[in-house]
């Protein structure tokens, strides 16, 4: 009985160290989370206990916070869009080059991972500023004759987030392109399909569940975005994160903040849901 | 030395060992012989103690070895894919048993030395195993298997992954230490040469049970089922009937073939081996049969030629020794063919019982 | 013909379109380390305002942040929090690695339990431990927020300990055992010494994310804990000199640094696929 575990992997207890920090420290707070935002806010004492689902109705019905939701979709598909413009050609580019550099440039990509973003929106402060590299080399070029304000703007930070999460639409892009067996493509060249054709009709097609997990992955990571945001849109760009935390942090209304939190998780939880569907494998799930 | 008890292991709904009792003596080299699937290795990991059985008993050197954990039976094994230490150098695999057993140091690199030499790879002790050829891993393999003085030797298809040549060497050599050392071995492999070559008894398993038990000769003239038959070496299988008084075997098409010895009620099929077909008339007391030649093989020292037995649907394959001044049979050509009594050996479909050695 | 041949003859890298994508591909690849490389560039600036390109260079700033009470004590807490977590971090998830490797499939929901952290979004991490600290009266607290880092960086380690551990024979550990080695003996004589780049990246990846890491600290930390990157941010929402560049190059320098040292160590050691 203990001897058959050696080839069919360790004893159980090694797995509950692993659990029990996921159960206390993720299960067990958004359990919170959920049980709070159906709790009526009192200004002062948090919550007074009674059950409610005001915070939902007002998230929901408040046509402020619908237009915030709103942009914040419409950001988030910006993003996405841009990402994939962007990052589709580099995957493609890195999946298929046979030249020396590529596992020197793939590891490119990863690196700016490990940077922390609030080093990466400063990068885009400095480079977008009033002083900043853009206005420099435009008003050098003569293009423009005074600075242009592109700082706190939801463009800076459509900019920002599409920087940060390139990788991540990158990598299970290039992931799916290298999934697909040459001899698929070889057929379609054999039966008369020229490059283009075959890439139109055969590579793309089939790179199809990598773009999507890919856009999932950035388009639920923007969406929930805050510290960048913050950082390169000021005041002017209010995402639905941002909401919560002023919720959480500044008006203490935590039911609300819950609430808002709540949304948050169901909806990304959806598209993770899908994206997880779409590549069992393929995100390294051990 | 070790007895297995019926012992039985089933995995969820399949059952990979239906009931096996073996009795394995000190000293004695037994080999475990099968197709895959035949439950040849789960019996093996059940005497090393992978796996524990769903019922019956182990017993080795007279303890009851059922409960106890891998580690404190004092068996050794050799593994089909060598299982060295990667990142320890082929001395270090060698004393590692003999670490864990705290001896001195000096008496370590002693027993090492010797163990090493024994296998004849005496200066390679600082390599890793990754710069060694396989049947170099292979041998330390065995030499940390031996150098701890345990009391079974255990080797799971241990010459599958080497080439021919090589496989047939090591054979040898295995064989060798085990009679010199006298240690008691049991042997899994699926290549019926090997376990001929180097057993002192064969067990044939099939679908987890063991089909026959017995010296390689045993096996080879007297198999008890068509499957052990037809699985050891070459052999005509005839599907018919024991005649009423028993003297005899009746194949389908009417033949009649005489045997040496009464004919168990269950046969259902004669077994003939290729190379007790000889061409000619029949001497007295054989059995003879005439037929057409449907197709020659040359093999360099033997033709093997089939036969299409006239009246009937039999094909018999018969072993022609090349010899010169004769003339091999050719297609077409009308043969005679004999086999002695002795010789024809009726089989049954399935049989639990073990003849003896 | 290999693999690459037959891709390449495919799509004739030497056609003009092939160039095109090239270019393009690199242009993307500026794109995204250009903010890295002026973020560096601009630490060297000897000027107080966020010029660029920098009308001088200079070592002030530099100066500046290892003059700096709170950006030292930052970078303090964040060494400490970083290491202290990614320790615990490697401990727990090879541990869960172990117990997952080769393991039948009917564990998904163990599996993707164990993954979890890597797929929900970190603000609603950052968002839902807050309200749980406050809860408990634990905001602020250094070993809270090592717990915090520990939840996001263990499936790391799980997955690095589970692909180290798919390279080790089964049959490896099964000698061991029949040499006389029992569970324990076995995994420290002979599985880990296997399995030690794996655990050992799987200890730097944490490190760095951890290093890293925004939204749990700027959730969950209090006036003691504040980390490198949650002092970055503050400071930045006022005052953007280039002070905020010297300490994000020492920061990039840092985790360069490590990245550089343990690829030499261990060969290429890529910090695996998706996030």
């Amino acid at each position: 009985m203990s001897a058959r575990l050696l080839r069919t992997g360790g004893p159980g207890f090694l797995l509950l160290p692993g659990l029990l920090v996921v159960g206390v420290m993720l299960a067990a707070p958004l359990c919170l989370m959920l049980a709070l935002s159906f709790q009526e806010f009192v200004p002062g004492q948090i919550t007074n206990g009674a059950l409610t689902i005001g915070n939902y109705v007002r998230l929901l019905g408040d046509l402020f916070y619908l237009q915030v939701m709103l942009e914040t979709v419409e950001l988030g598909l910006v993003v996405t869009a841009l990402a994939l413009v962007l990052g589709y050609p580099l995957a493609f580019f890195l999946a298929r080059t046979r030249s020396r550099l590529r596992a020197f440039l793939t590891y490119l990509i990863f690196v700016p991972m490990m940077i922390s973003l609030v080093i990466r929106a400063y990068g885009w402060m400095v480079l977008l500023g009033y002083k900043g590299l853009l206005n420099s080399v435009l008003l050098s070029l003569g293009l423009i004759d005074t600075p242009l304000r592109l700082l706190n703007s939801a463009h800076a930070v459509v900019l920002g987030l599409v920087e940060v999460l390139l990788p991540f639409m990158v990598v299970p892009v290039m992931s799916a392109l290298r999934d697909i067996q040459p001899s698929v493509e070889e057929a379609a060249r054999a039966l008369g399909a020229t490059p283009r054709q075959t890439f139109l009709k055969v590579t793309l097609p089939l790179s199809v569940p990598g773009v999507i997990s890919g856009s999932l992955m950035v388009f639920s990571l923007s969406i929930t975005a805050y510290a960048l945001p913050a950082l390169l849109g000021g005041a002017k760009v209010k995402m639905i994160s941002a909401i919560a935390y002023d919720a959480m942090l500044v008006s203490y209304n935590w039911p609300f903040g819950s609430a808002v939190g709540i949304a948050m998780v169901v909806v990304t939880t959806a598209l993770i849901y899908g994206y997880l569907r779409l590549t069992p494998e393929k995100n390294g799930h051990p | 030395m070790i007895e297995l008890e019926s012992i039985r292991k089933r995995f969820g709904e399949v059952d990979a060992v239906r009931s096996v009792s073996l009795t394995v003596a000190e000293g004695e080299l037994v080999s475990l012989l099968g197709p895959s699937g035949c439950g040849k290795t789960t019996t093996l990991r059940i005497i090393a103690g992978f796996e524990t059985p769903t019922s019956g008993r182990l017993r080795i050197a007279g303890r009851d070895m059922t409960n106890v954990p891998v580690e404190r039976r004092g068996l050794s094994m050799v593994f089909q894919n060598y299982a060295l230490f990667p990142h320890l150098t082929v001395f270090e695999n060698v004393a590692f048993g003999l670490r864990l057993r705290k001896l001195p140091r000096a008496e370590i690199i002693e027993k090492v030395k010797q163990a090493l030499a024994q296998v004849g790879l005496a200066e390679l002790g600082d390599r890793l195993p990754r710069r060694l050829s396989g049947g170099q891993q292979q041998r330390v393999s065995l030499a940390r298997a031996l150098v701890v003085n345990p009391s079974v030797l255990l080797l799971d298809e241990p010459l599958s992954n080497l080439d021919l040549k090589l496989r047939e060497q090591l054979r040898d050599e295995i064989r060798r230490l085990q009679r010199s050392l006298g240690i008691t071995a049991v042997y899994v492999t699926h290549d019926q040469g090997e376990a001929m070559a180097m057993s002192d008894r064969v067990a044939v398993m099939r679908a987890g049970r063991i089909e026959q038990i017995g010296t390689p000769r045993s096996i080879y003239e007297q198999p008890a089922t068509a499957f052990v038959a037809s699985f050891i070496g070459q052999c005509n299988l005839l599907g018919g009937r024991p005649t009423a008084d028993g003297t005899g075997f009746q194949t389908a098409s009417g033949s009649l073939f005489r045997l040496a010895e009464r004919c168990p009620a269950a046969a259902v099929q004669l077994a003939i081996r290729p190379e007790m077909l000889h061409f000619g008339q029949p001497p007295d007391g054989a059995n003879g049969m005439a037929g057409t030649v449907r197709e020659v093989v040359y093999l360099g020292e033997s033709a093997l030629v089939t036969v299409a037995l006239s009246g009937g649907q039999e094909v018999l394959t018969a072993t022609w020794r090349i010899a010169r001044g004769t003339e091999m049979p050719r297609e077409g050509d009308s043969v005679a063919l004999w086999v002695a009594a002795a010789d024809c050996v009726p089989v049954a479909e399935e049989t639990v019982a073990e003849r003896a050695a | 013909m290999t693999t690459g041949a037959r891709i390449a003859t495919l799509l004739s890298p030497r056609r003009l379109g092939w160039t095109a994508l090239a270019t393009f591909s690199v242009l993307v690849l500026i794109f995204l380390l250009l903010p890295i490389a002026v973020v560096v560039i601009e630490a060297f600036n000897s000027s107080e305002l966020m010029t660029f390109p920098p009308p001088g260079l200079s070592l002030r700033w530099f100066g500046a942040f290892f003059a700096d009470d709170q950006f030292m004590r930052a970078l303090w807490v964040s060494l400490k929090l970083g290491v202290i977590s990614a320790a615990i971090s490697t401990a727990v998830g090879t541990a869960a690695g172990l117990g997952l490797a080769r393991r039948a499939a009917g564990s998904a929901f163990i599996q993707t339990s164990l993954m979890a952290p890597l797929y929900v979004p970190r603000v609603l991490i950052g968002l839902s431990l807050l309200l749980a600290f406050a809860w408990l009266n634990l905001s602020g607290d250094l070993w809270g927020l090592i717990l915090g880092h520990v939840l996001i960086t263990m499936p790391y380690a799980t997955r690095t300990a589970v692909v180290g551990l798919r390279a080790v024979d089964p049959s490896v550990e099964e000698a061991a055992r029949m040499l006389g080695a029992d569970r324990w003996q076995t995994f420290r004589l002979v599985t880990l010494p296997i399995i030690r780049s794996a655990v050992l990246s799987g200890f730097i990846f944490a490190l760095i994310i951890s290093f890293s890491d925004i939204y749990l600290a700027l959730f969950i930390s209090g006036p003691q804990t504040v980390t490198l990157p949650l002092r970055l941010f503050t400071f930045m929402e006022w005052d953007q000199s280039p002070l905020v560049a010297a300490a994000s190059t020492v920061q990039i320098a840092l985790i360069l640094g490590v990245i550089l040292l343990t690829g030499r160590l261990f060969g290429a050691t890529s910090p695996g696929r998706a996030e």
